[in-house]
């Protein structure tokens, strides 16, 4: 790779942030850094412009559905993988009818993870 | 909540949880007596369910068992409390969100979703909901006790 990809993530929880970090860095990406809701999510991916984005369901303020939805409205390209606690078919149903194309749950497999992100760039 | 799909809520959360530690972590565990008696310092996290049924699921662990779990995953040591009680609150939302989508997918149109965690550190403490009635299970692992407790509104 020679410029490495920049992924953003948007998650409540510094552990996650801290696991996709040991997860995809030795692999040439980059985390550039971690917003803890949905609004300061979106405030970051104007300011920062990641090439990918690892969104969360269940957080504070403003949930990862909503986030999405405000994404694409504004940028039906952005990449983006869901990667939340929570997997029952009426989630995964409206996250795919929104355009989320990579719906993961935790815990994830750093593999599984990196396979998706090769898979979406 | 019903009590069949109570029920039913219940026994995922022991299977998810027991599966979970096992496969994530290599740690067994198994029912024992309670353990609000010990005087070890643990942590508890709590998670909320809404929607058409209202809940909460409390997890308490040592501080101890945290810190071997966190190493078993991530092979180095968590230095500071905020990042146990960051790791015990994530823990207990995989766990709860994996019992939750269960129950959805089993009795559809439940659409029961989670809360952020909240986190509570003590050494002998009592968490209780009111109007929530309580189910409690206490296990025993090589690397000290867990205390799992699930209340539903309505049961």
């Amino acid at each position: 790779m020679d410029q490495a990809y920049r992924v953003l993530v948007i998650d409540d929880s510094p552990m996650v942030f801290k696991a996709v970090k040991r997860a995809i860095e030795p692999e040439g990406f980059q985390v550039v850094d971690q917003a803890f809701n949905g609004q300061e999510g979106l405030e970051k991916i104007d300011l920062l412009k990641p090439d990918l984005i690892i969104l969360d369901v269940t957080m504070p303020i403003m949930d990862g559905i909503e986030t999405a939805e405000a994404l694409f409205q504004k940028n039906p390209d952005a990449k983006v993988i869901m990667l939340s606690a929570m997997g029952d078919e009426e989630l995964t149903s409206k996250a795919k009818q929104i355009g989320i194309k990579i719906f993961l749950t935790k815990p994830f497999k750093p593999e599984e993870l990196l396979k998706n992100i090769r898979s979406i760039l | 909540m019903e009590q069949d799909k109570f029920q039913f809520f219940c026994k995922c959360y022991e299977d998810v949880f027991k599966k979970n530690l096992a496969e994530m972590f290599d740690v067994q565990i198994k029912s024992c007596n309670d353990i609000r008696k010990d005087s070890e310092k643990k942590l508890s996290a709590v998670v909320g369910v809404v929607g058409i049924y209202k809940g909460r699921i409390h997890v308490t662990m040592t501080e101890d068992l945290i810190q071997h779990l966190y190493e078993s995953a991530n092979g180095e040591s968590i230095l500071d409390e905020m990042d146990l009680c960051f790791y015990l609150a994530e823990l207990t939302n995989m766990i709860t969100g994996s019992a939750i989508t269960l129950l959805n997918n089993n009795y559809k149109g439940s659409n029961l979703r989670l809360t952020p965690p909240a986190i509570f550190a003590d050494e002998n403490l009592d968490i209780v909901t009111p109007q929530i009635q309580l189910s409690s299970h206490t296990y025993s692992s090589n690397y000290g006790p867990i205390r799992v407790e699930i209340g539903f509104e309505g049961v």
